[in-house]
């Protein structure tokens, strides 16, 4: 045997040793801190772990993501707005062709659901999913913030606040029946006051869909067995995927409804 | 409220949310969409343009194809005419060329005629005269004589 394969051999046989023991230790199991329910509670309810808005307010780590977010946003569209745009040009370079691929997915969204003022539903879904993306992509950069009690808490996505989730299905909604009511006139609003049940549904849609994976990351991250390699595939996956899912679906069901809505007037003037 | 809801916070969440989506959508979406429907306009122009470039150039395509068309036509008419004005000038060239053929041919053979006549009347002259001028000599000399002058008549006549 020569040299070279001895030390391999020694360093194989060593990872084995070491892993195994890594593993006898670890499936000893978490008997110290809080409990699974307690911290799913937490994450589910946020009631324990408020943080102080500027001295005013305790509020949930939902709304500090939200803002960050939204600031992230403001201060990259602005960037973008005095830097790159007025270098756009007829024949767009990588960065250009994805904005351009953005804003083209929402206004042709818009447009292929809405007849009536497509423009605006288009900038509002263009808005609302690139929040949603970005704000649901935020919780796997785990930024920290410190709780009111003085602990330590990874931000989560806003819309995995229920309060952010219900800010966002009811703003949704006001802008199907305002639409509606402007568009359609009191057609129109009938037409979105009987779907009464989608600023509950899409609120609850999103919360339940950003909540789930958060909890899943949770209860993968709290056994200590499972906290290695698997939250990395866990909480990506359902990251990722829940941002393009209810970019998608939040998006153009606002489109389609208030299409929807809209269309009344249309119909009765062309008669 | 149930399941920590708390309007205040929601109301907050809504704030945000509106200032983002007015910033984004003036900052960002209509500047962009600007852009890209300015593009639009200019494809759709380009295409309009080419599109009318193509009928025009369709329309010359046609109108010379009819030109080439009608000049073939006026071609083949005009060479039908003079190839038909070129057959009927031959055959009166031919017609004309034949008649005097036959004419100088009626001409040589009258002539030819006529010298055979004149020959064969010569001869019936000659021969008349010979006639005479021996039977003068059968009259006038002795035979032998009259043979003799007969044949020296007659061979200087052959000669």
């Amino acid at each position: 045997m020569t040299k070279k394969k001895k030390i391999t051999s020694i360093v194989i046989f060593s990872v084995i040793i070491i892993a195994l023991i890594a593993g006898i230790i670890l499936t000893h199991g978490n008997k110290s801190g809080e409990s699974i329910t307690e911290i799913m509670t937490d994450a589910v309810l946020h009631e324990k772990g408020k943080i102080s808005l500027f001295g005013i307010i305790e509020v949930n780590p939902g709304l500090i993501s939200a803002f960050c977010v939204s600031g992230f946003l403001i201060i990259s569209a602005v960037i973008i707005r005095i830097f790159a745009v007025p270098r756009f040009n007829d024949r767009p370079g990588r960065f250009q062709f994805l904005l351009e691929k953005a804003v083209g997915f929402f206004t042709s969204l818009a447009n292929e659901n809405s007849s009536v003022k497509p423009h605006f539903i288009g900038g509002y879904i263009f808005a609302a999913g690139i929040y949603i993306f970005v704000s649901t992509l935020f919780e796997l950069f785990g930024f920290q913030a410190v709780t009111t009690a003085g602990h330590s808490v990874s931000l989560p996505a806003p819309l995995a606040d229920i309060n952010g989730a219900i800010a966002m299905g009811v703003l949704s909604y006001s802008v199907i029946l305002i639409g509606g009511t402007i568009n359609g006139g009191i057609g129109g609003m009938v037409n979105a006051l009987k779907d009464f049940s989608l600023p509950i549904s899409m609120s609850f849609r999103l919360f339940g869909a950003l909540l789930s994976g958060a909890l899943v990351t949770e209860l993968v991250y709290y056994y200590a067995v499972t906290s290695y390699v698997l939250p990395v595939i866990v909480g990506v996956m359902f990251t990722v995927l829940h941002a393009v899912i209810q970019t998608y679906v939040l998006t153009m069901l606002v489109s389609t409804f208030y299409g929807e809505s809209s269309k009344k007037k249309k119909i009765r003037n062309k008669k | 409220m149930p399941l920590n809801i708390d309007i205040q916070q929601i109301l907050l969440h809504m704030l945000n949310f509106t200032i983002l989506f007015a910033a984004l959508y003036f900052i960002l979406y209509n500047p962009v969409k600007k852009i890209i429907d300015e593009r639009n306009v200019k494809i759709d122009k380009a295409m309009a343009d080419s599109e009318e470039k193509a009928k025009k150039a369709d329309e010359i395509i046609k109108e010379y194809t009819e030109k080439l068309n009608s000049l073939e036509t006026d071609f083949k008419e005009k060479f039908g005419k003079l190839e038909s004005e070129t057959a009927a000038k031959r055959s009166e060239i031919i017609a004309g060329a034949n008649q005097k053929a036959d004419s100088i041919i009626m001409d040589a053979r009258a002539r030819a005629q006529k010298e055979k006549e004149d020959i064969i009347q010569s001869a019936y002259s000659e021969i008349e005269s010979l006639v005479e001028e021996t039977a003068a000599k059968i009259v006038l000399g002795s035979t032998s004589e009259a043979y003799d002058m007969f044949l020296d008549d007659a061979g200087e006549g052959g000669e």
